[in-house]
This record gives C-alpha cells, sequence and structure tokens, in this order.
C-alpha cells in the first residue's frame, strides 16, 4: 500500500514539509505538491496537454488561495468541456489514468464514500483534518490508529494524505499504520467531502 | 506457522506476515507465531495481509452487501472459504470481500458465476464477512443454517 505510492510524499519531504508540525504553511506546500505532482501525472499519461493543464493549475490555485478547496481533475475535466451531466465520468476517468501510474493501483470502491467520518481522529488531528480538507480526501475509517483509511477521486491527493498521516501517527504513537487508499466515483467523492468537510 | 480467525497461513506467509507486523510496531519483534492471534488486534493483523496482497483493507463492509448478489452462491461455500460479494459497480466490476487473500478459491468460484464482471477483491474481517452473509440472507429471506454457523 503506502510505501509503494510515496512519490508524492518525497517532494513533499524535499520540500522540507515532513518532518514538522503541519503549519499553514507546511499544508499549502502539500497541495502545491499535490497540484503539480497530479498535473504533471496527467501530461504523463496523455490525458491533458500540457497547457490545459497549466491553464487548469492556475483555476485550482486561485481557487485554493480563496480558501475555497479545488482539485485538479476536475478543472482539466471542465476545461475539457465537461458539463454537468458528464463530469462524473470525466473526472472518473482522469482519476483512472492517475491511479494506473500508482503501484498498488488504488481501486475505485464508490461505498467508501457511505463509511461513518471518524470525528475521534479527526478531532485528535485536527491539522489533519485541514489537510484533509485541502486536498478533498477524506479519511473514510481509522482503526485504534493503526489501520486508516484514505479516499479520493485523485488517488494522488490521496497518497499524499496517507504519506502525511503515517509520518504524524507514528511521531505521536511509535507505530506505523497501515494505511489503505482508496478511489471514489464523482458522485460518492462530492457527498463525502460535503460531509466531512462542510463544503 | 500463525493461526488466525480459523486460518493457518504456511511457514513462508507467516514469516512475511510477522515482518510487516514488526515494522507496524516494533514490540511485535517479540512475539512468537502462536501468540499473534492473542497479541495482535485483527484491524492490524488483516491490515497486513492487505498490504503484502496489495489490496485494501476496509474494516466495515456488510452494510454495504447487496444481498441480489449472494442469491448465486452457496452461502456455505462462502462461510468455508471467507468470502463474500459486495458490491456491483456499473456494468464491469464485483467488488468482493475476502478474508486470506492467498485463497484463490473465492475468485474461481466467483469467476464461474460472474464470467462477465471483473473481480476486485478488498480484505476485511472475519466477523464482516459472516454479517454480510447473514444480512444478505436475511435480507433475501433465505437461510444461512444449513450448512453450519458462520463464524
Amino acid at each position: 500500500m503506502i510505501e509503494c505510492t510515496m512519490h508524492g510524499v518525497a517532494a513533499a519531504s524535499a520540500a522540507g514539509v515532513s518532518s514538522q508540525a503541519l503549519s499553514n504553511t507546511h499544508i499549502q506546500q502539500l497541495v502545491e505538491a499535490c497540484i503539480e505532482q497530479t498535473g504533471e501525472a496527467l501530461i504523463q499519461t496523455h490525458a491533458a496537454s500540457r497547457a490545459d493543464v497549466l491553464h487548469a493549475m492556475d483555476t485550482v490555485r486561485q481557487a485554493q488561495a480563496q480558501g475555497q478547496p479545488s482539485d485538479l481533475l476536475t478543472a482539466v475535466a471542465e476545461l475539457h468541456g465537461a458539463g454537468e451531466d458528464d463530469l462524473a465520468i470525466a473526472v472518473e476517468a482522469l482519476g483512472a489514468r492517475l491511479a494506473a501510474t500508482l503501484h498498488p493501483s488504488p481501486q475505485l470502491i464508490p461505498f467508501a464514500g457511505r463509511l461513518i467520518a471518524p470525528t475521534a481522529f479527526y478531532e485528535s488531528f485536527d491539522r489533519l483534518h485541514k489537510l484533509a480538507r485541502a486536498l478533498l480526501t477524506p479519511v473514510i475509517f481509522a482503526e485504534d490508529t493503526g489501520s486508516i483509511g484514505v479516499a479520493s477521486a485523485n488517488p494522488i491527493a490521496a497518497t499524499l494524505l496517507a504519506g502525511k498521516i503515517q509520518d504524524l501517527v507514528s511521531r505521536r504513537f511509535d507505530i506505523r499504520p497501515f494505511l489503505t487508499i482508496a478511489r471514489l466515483d464523482y458522485p460518492s467523492w462530492t457527498l463525502i467531502t460535503h460531509k466531512h468537510f462542510e463544503l | 506457522m500463525i493461526r488466525f480467525d480459523g486460518i493457518l497461513f504456511n511457514e513462508h506467509n507467516s514469516r512475511r506476515i510477522m515482518t510487516e507486523l514488526v515494522r507496524h510496531d516494533s514490540a511485535h519483534a517479540q512475539l512468537n507465531h502462536d501468540q499473534v492471534a492473542q497479541r495482535v488486534s485483527r484491524y492490524s493483523f488483516m491490515a497486513a495481509l492487505a498490504k503484502l496482497s496489495g489490496l485494501a483493507f476496509f474494516p466495515r463492509v456488510a452494510e454495504f452487501c447487496e444481498s441480489g448478489l449472494h442469491a448465486s452462491c452457496d452461502t456455505g461455500v462462502m462461510t468455508r472459504w471467507g468470502f463474500a460479494p459486495l458490491y456491483r459497480d456499473g456494468q464491469d466490476t464485483l467488488i468482493v470481500a475476502i478474508v486470506n487473500p492467498w485463497n484463490e478459491l473465492p475468485e474461481t468460484y466467483l469467476a464461474a458465476r460472474f464470467p462477465q464482471l471483473k473481480i476486485v477483491k478488498i480484505v476485511t474481517l472475519a466477523s464482516e464477512i459472516s454479517r454480510s452473509i447473514v444480512s444478505g440472507a436475511v435480507r433475501r429471506g433465505a437461510s444461512v443454517w444449513h450448512e453450519g454457523l458462520p463464524n
């Protein structure tokens, strides 16, 4: 699981994020790492042109700067002309392309969006909740903090959050939690981010 | 060899499981194989299996079980082999909960019954498999007891 898909976290660590507490600056750095890595993966998998990705990145950064979480997959899908009716299909297709670049490839598990929010975990790690909100990646379960799950339409965002959770939980509890990463379909993703983050 | 929730893992896989558990919590390095069932939580153990097999682990799945899928399966077989078909995603994917990722019998069994579907496995607790089987049967009004009680 997470060890095999840590390239995002490695890049964030290189930016000085990994070994420190999660300040607002660190959260912004991780969000920026997510935008950049997602954009790079979209280009490498030929899911979008560089010009489209750069345009969508600007859109996402502007939204983030206004405190409104936003994801590159949705921005690219909208840029490609996906309307309300086909946005779900377009976002899921982009997510599948990105998932194929990760090993193991996070599977699409739509019912993961129906698990009960781990409020105690969020309360215990309130900065992680803030990061999860910024990455639009909910924590879907946390059992004894030894086994934790995250899910998103964007598997790179989920991988980044999983890495940060592993880092912070390890330091607080001296155990290395097992992380599950799942992909969500667009309706489940929209619903669960609304529930977890009051968006 | 490790025995956990009624499953006996071979020597090779037991060693791999122990390595994973020690990486998770260094205190587990003190455990013998026969102490694992008493000293390691089910969540951690099953998550370790999932990690070793590259699958996702979900601690709760029974609530999401589509009971209609169970009509095509024998409850005795599901109980014995530790699996439950859960969820049909669109036209081409069947999500199946399993306990032992090294047991290929569930996939073989389900592939024969749902040949048009790609099977996606996730790991869960044995108790969740039992709950899925029972809740599926209750919703269908079928009996699950004719081949023995689920664990």
